[in-house]
């Protein structure tokens, strides 16, 4: 990397530059997230390369999970992924509970209620991902429905774990609380409430002829590619392939709920937009089926374990979940001590850092931010 | 497919190799294999399926003076997708290196550039190892073993004047 | 596309958007008004039946006549985020021979409630008080004897009414004044 000097003190890093394109750093100041740069190399005002350049938001999740015991690491765990911050907990506690052989002892509720959770955080998520797609695209109208009905689930999760965002609720042996009164009730209404909800949206951003002339065949990735590059999560299911690991592998008590995984065809910024709005209705429906299961359910919500068992043996556990944003998974090793010796923790988002550089290919300048946001890459998350 | 089967499976197809077979917790396979083998195992667990990789993991283990280096895969196909598998193999800690399989699986160079910033491996062949998160990084790749966190927040403290007064 | 189906999505994405106006507003008037969707419990840990009541996590309330000094609540937090000091109380307290007690700085705690968890003497709760800003940060560093204390209430000016959400599929979500 070479620099110049701006004014005394202040240092600009100078792009190499291709003959006859232009070389253009965009951010690392990122509107919808957070920072990230974005290197695009242009000839006119088509996209020939893009490489990304995260690193602004490391924080060296690994390294501080290894100083830490098992209790501990769960709040600092949930910082890079504060919209989905049930997804990175569900494998963080499955990997742990593996580990510090608990597994058995978790309470039939405790698991439908980590369900329960994870659902409304998906919705959550995608709900905000519709906002920033919608105010990239120009359209402020579903910016402003999405932020607002988010809040529904939020104030819902906020009844149940305490917090609205940051839920630290998942503990290895279950979970930390029980159903509030008068939360059946008040979920059984916002999933209504959202299901009505959910036409109109359908309305504005798929059956508008302006998001169709934005959207329809911008940006596509094909199916050999996806799989190839690693690409996980509804990114994949856009392209065709029908890979949720909550059906192919089910973890927790996802077999015993029903739903359906949408995958669509083409692959194109429309339909990576579509999968999600199928995604919240089919969330919805697992809602709806757990809280009519919790209604009533008695027993404990955790099996408590004290201190001295949070010493786990050695050994290794790997989990993998299907978080908001794609496959969620924890890999610990641990050498027989109070904290593990080594979490790998990969990220949806940082598998599908491949994917900018084929998508944003041949795509004009203008389409960027709405192709680069339709894969829900969110850096946070992806430098960990 | 059970832990059994998925080991028979697995022999069947790595025939010939040099291979010790364990279990990551819940039933998952671990294959460790001889470095120079990797590239041959890798291409047979991708013919027969494994088509996704999942991740690349290396983990430092001083007291045997060795990184231990990982690949995970899964398969987006229909009778495998249940599955994960580990390809193992040890390299010295010494002089790490080990030949890229982003040849085989795409994916990996991305992860690979990623362990080889964290951890100093050094994947032969892949032409990306450029650094990832850590900008202008001088001291030993953070994730190894002897690399002293407290050290470096310390220094980043001092650095910024932030020597917080705790009551 | 046809000239039909441009007209009828664009007509159908204008109808959407007029049911609005008669719609009600679910934007929240805050500091007037505010939600506080967790029941009026504090949050509170029950080692008898292994889970925490349901409450908001904000600021924490501490019972000097329970708090045994046992710093498992320090020991906690310190792989947190290290917001728990022991310090010491002048006077007497029959349970707790040398007179320690947690303070919590409020600039680093993350209010992850991991500390009531970890106090068996159910001595550590925490209230719904979540707001504390302060101008500066040695403000925020709460001493035993303030967290023992229930919150302050807040100046009139800015006293908030609790609101809660009406989810109504025809006219909105919205919020209403909470009747108690
Ligand atoms: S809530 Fe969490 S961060 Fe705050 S004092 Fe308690 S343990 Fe520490
Ligand atoms: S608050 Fe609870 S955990 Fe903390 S010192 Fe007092 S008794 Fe011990």
């Amino acid at each position: 990397m070479s620099y110049y000097q701006l004014v005394p003190g202040v240092y600009v890093e100078e792009l190499p530059e291709k003959e006859g394109k232009i070389t253009v750093s965009i951010g690392p100041q990122h509107p919808g997230s957070g920072h990230f740069r974005l290197i695009i190399t242009i000839d006119g005002d088509v996209v020939v390369d893009a490489d990304p350049d995260p690193g602004y938001v490391h924080r060296g999740e690994e390294k501080m999970c290894e100083t830490r015991d098992y209790i501990q690491n769960i709040p600092h765990l949930e910082r890079p992924v504060v919209l989905d911050s049930a997804g990175i907990q569900f494998p963080y506690i499955l990997a742990a509970e593996e580990i510090l052989d608990i597994k058995d002892k978790v309470p039939e509720k405790a698991k439908y209620l980590r369900i329960l959770l994870a659902e409304f955080n998906r919705v959550i998520s995608h709900f905000y991902f519709l906002a920033i797609q919608a105010i990239f695209l120009g359209h402020s109208t579903v910016l402003e429905w999405s932020m607002a009905d988010r809040e529904v689930l939020m104030d819902l999760a906020a009844m149940l774990t305490g917090a609205r965002v940051t839920f630290a609720y998942f503990v290895p042996g279950g979970v930390r609380s029980d159903v509030p009164s008068g939360f059946v009730d008040q979920t059984l209404k916002a999933v209504g409430y959202l299901r009505s909800r959910m036409k109109e949206y359908w309305r504005m951003l798929v059956d508008n002829p302006f998001m169709k002339m934005r959207m329809e065949g911008v940006g596509v990735l094909k199916a050999k590619d996806a799989i190839e590059l690693g690409a996980v999560g509804p990114n994949l299911r856009a392209s065709g392939v029908e890979y949720d690991i909550r059906k192919v592998d089910p973890y927790s008590l996802y077999d015993t709920v029903e739903f359906h995984v949408p995958t669509y065809k083409e692959g194109d910024t429309m339909s990576r937009i579509k999968i999600r709005l199928d995604e919240i209705n089919e969330s919805l429906g697992i809602i709806e089926q757990v809280v009519r299961k919790l209604d009533g359910m008695r027993g404990p919500v955790r099996h408590l374990v004290k201190g001295a068992a949070l010493r786990a043996k050695p050994g290794e556990a790997y989990a993998r979940t299907e978080a908001a944003r794609g496959m969620m998974s924890f890999y610990i090793i641990s050498d027989g001590g109070r904290t593990p010796y080594r979490v790998k923790v990969d990220t949806p988002s940082f598998r599908n850092m491949k994917l900018i550089p084929v998508l944003l290919k041949d795509v004009r300048v203008a389409d960027v931010p709405i192709v680069f946001w339709s894969i829900d890459y969110w850096p946070v998350e992806a430098d960990r | 497919m059970s832990r059994g089967r998925i080991e028979g499976f697995i022999k069947g197809i790595l025939d010939g190799l040099e291979a010790v077979y364990s279990e990551v917790k819940p039933a998952r396979l671990k294959v460790t294999v001889k470095p120079e083998d990797m590239a041959e195992a890798a291409r047979r667990l991708l013919s027969s399926g494994f088509d996704h990789l999942h991740s690349v993991v290396a983990t430092d283990f001083p007291r045997d003076h060795r990184i231990e280096v990982s690949y995970i895969v899964g398969s987006v196909e229909g009778k495998l997708a249940d599955e994960v598998v580990f390809l193992t193999t040890s390299v010295p800690r010494d002089s790490p290196e080990l030949d890229t399989l982003s040849g085989i699986w795409p994916a990996a160079g991305l992860h690979e550039r990623e362990q080889w910033e964290m951890l100093g491996v050094v994947f032969r062949g892949n032409d990306d190892l450029r650094p990832l998160f850590l900008e202008d990084w001088r001291d030993i790749p953070p994730l190894r073993k002897d690399y002293v966190l407290k050290r470096w927040v310390d220094e980043e403290r001092e650095r910024h004047g932030l020597k917080v007064e705790r009551a | 596309m046809k000239a039909s189906e441009f007209l009828s999505g664009f007509l159908k994405v204008v109808e959407s958007g007029l049911r609005h106006l008669v719609r009600k507003r679910m934007t929240l008037r805050y500091p007037e008004f505010l939600v506080v969707p967790a029941p009026d419990e504090l949050f509170g840990f029950k080692p008898g039946e292994a889970r925490d009541t349901n409450g908001l996590r904000g600021r924490h309330l501490l019972d000097l006549d329970r708090c045994t000094g046992c710093r498992l609540c320090e020991i906690t937090c310190n792989g947190i985020s290290g917001a728990i000091t022991m310090v010491k109380v002048e006077g007497q307290f029959p349970r707790n021979k040398r007179g320690i007690f947690p303070s919590i700085d409020y600039g680093r705690c993350v209010f992850c409630g991991l500390c009531v968890d970890a106090c068996i003497f159910d001595a550590l709760f925490m209230t719904d008080r979540e707001e504390l800003a302060e101008y500066d940060r040695a403000a925020l560093l709460y001493g035993p004897e303030e967290i023992s204390k229930p919150p302050k209430e807040l100046p009139v000016k800015i006293r908030a009414k609790r609101a809660e959400l009406i989810l109504d599929e025809r006219r909105g979500a919205h919020h209403v004044q909470r009747k108690n």
